[in-house]
């Protein structure tokens, strides 16, 4: 599994090292952005992106691929990011969706695809949105199954992200670092990292984020997710619509003390910038990635 | 079914009930902040009120500052209908059409939407909007697609 993954990077690699700038970080993914239809254009002229992220429910089997979509992937290293495929909930994974998932992979060369620590709906009700798990032995068990049922047909690796959410369940018998190792370690899913989604859970729960960091299998790391947010009555909320916060930021560069990641992403959804705005965004979190953290690098693994 | 049945069987009921009350105006399951639940569910609406924005850009402008209040106010009992923003902005359409008249330009993307919609395979509807004064009409057939086409019309709007 892990060759896999990695001969599918350095395959990529090979291929774009040669016109890579020195600008991106030092993974072999790099730095990268979250294709959005309204981003193509910016996407296609930024000649520095390490890879980018596309939104599997988006794109359809039986159709071409959006437009700038299909050069892109000649070009670029493309993970397909599925929203929708409810891994947490408590039915088994709709094999249809895992099946899309898996010919997305195909069809793009996909070195990987990722996928939630979340539901997304239930009793014939769609939520609209990740929502968290609860942080049950019992629930753990049903999620690990319904992750090995995809896992069994994806013919690349999964990586799982953990979710931002407002509320908590009652009664948690996990904390969220230990339901995520328990759950990376028995399936041998990697780890999609969100920093911003742990920059909102340790603002509307509390806990601290470095400690979350410390207590997390970091070498199962696929890539990084940043994104911006913003504070309404009260609460912080993860809305990829917002520049991305120097908190954010601050985490990116305490994860790339702990252990280099292959890669780091921009999740931006909505109320588009400037693309020079954008740019200057992707240029700031490449320097977080090698912004020196005074504190040693503390994960023993 | 794969993991223990009635785990499963337990986990569905506690989902369920969270996201009848974060979609559905259910009563906030035991345990939960209500607090939580409330900015959750405020939180998934405004999610909708966007989706829906960018799918219906006239309905949109016409509501202009009011539009995600109104579509919060007419979320909060209606889950998202499984036709994604284009159904749940139809739906959204209709029940304003049922309180007020709509403007022109709406009307017609409710129809263009209503005839991408439509199950039946073939469809003719049409609708007066403006100024100028027209008539749009909206047809769906097989080969054809859905297309529409305007006649200019002395009727009063």
């Amino acid at each position: 599994m892990w060759w896999r993954l990695w001969w599918g990077m350095r395959r990529m690699n090979t291929e774009e090292l040669a016109s890579r700038p020195a600008s991106v970080a030092s993974g072999p993914l790099g730095v990268g952005i979250g294709w959005r239809e309204e981003l193509a254009g910016f996407i296609a002229r930024r000649h520095n992106l390490g890879f980018v992220e596309v939104v599997a429910e988006g794109i359809h089997d039986d159709r071409p691929l959006p437009a700038g979509l299909e050069e892109l992937h000649r070009r670029l290293p493309m993970i397909p990011h599925g929203v929708k495929l409810s891994l947490g909930g408590a039915e088994e994974p709709d094999p249809a969706r895992v099946a899309h998932l898996a010919a997305l992979a195909d069809r793009l060369g996909a070195p990987l695809v990722s996928e939630h620590v979340a539901f997304v709906r239930a009793g014939g009700l769609d939520a609209g949105h990740l929502l968290p798990v609860p942080r049950t032995r019992e629930a753990l068990e049903v999620l690990i199954a319904n992750v090995r049922l995809a896992q069994a047909d994806l013919p690349v690796p999964l990586a799982l992200e953990h979710v931002a959410a407002l509320l908590e369940w009652p009664a948690p018998e996990l904390d969220e670092a230990a339901f995520l190792t328990e759950l990376l370690h028995r399936t041998e899913a990697l780890l999609l990292l969100d920093v911003a989604n742990l920059y909102a859970n340790a603002r509307n729960h509390g806990g601290d984020p470095l400690a979350f960091l410390d207590a997390l299998p970091l070498e199962r790391i696929a890539y990084v997710h940043v994104a911006g947010g913003a504070e309404r009555d009260g609460l912080y909320h993860d809305t990829h619509a917002h520049p991305t916060p120097a908190a954010v930021l601050e985490l990116v560069s305490e994860v790339c003390a702990r252990r280099d990641p292959p890669g780091v992403l921009l999740e931006r959804d909505d109320a588009y910038p400037p693309e020079a705005e954008l740019a200057a965004e992707l240029d700031t979190i490449t320097a977080a990635t090698r912004r020196s953290i005074s504190r040693p690098a503390k994960n023993p693994r | 079914m794969s993991g223990d049945v009635t785990a499963r069987a337990r986990l569905a009921t506690a989902q369920q009930a969270l996201v009848r009350a974060l979609v559905d105006g259910g009563p906030v399951p035991a345990g939960f902040d209500p607090d939580r639940v409330q900015a959750t569910s405020t939180a998934l609406a405004r999610k909708r009120a966007r989706a829906v924005a960018n799918t219906w850009p006239a309905l949109a402008r016409t509501l202009g500052a009011g539009f995600t209040a109104q579509f919060l106010a007419y979320a909060a009992d209606r889950p998202p209908p499984a036709g994604g923003p284009l159904a749940d902005g139809l739906a959204f359409a209709r029940a304003l059409m049922r309180q007020e008249r709509l403007p022109g330009d709406v009307r017609v993307e409710l129809l263009l939407a209503q005839a991408r919609l439509s199950n039946r395979s073939i469809r003719l509807a049409g609708t007066f909007a403006g100024p100028p004064c027209r008539l749009v009409m909206t047809v769906r057939a097989p080969l054809l697609g859905e297309r529409w086409t305007t006649v200019p019309s002395r009727r009063h709007n």
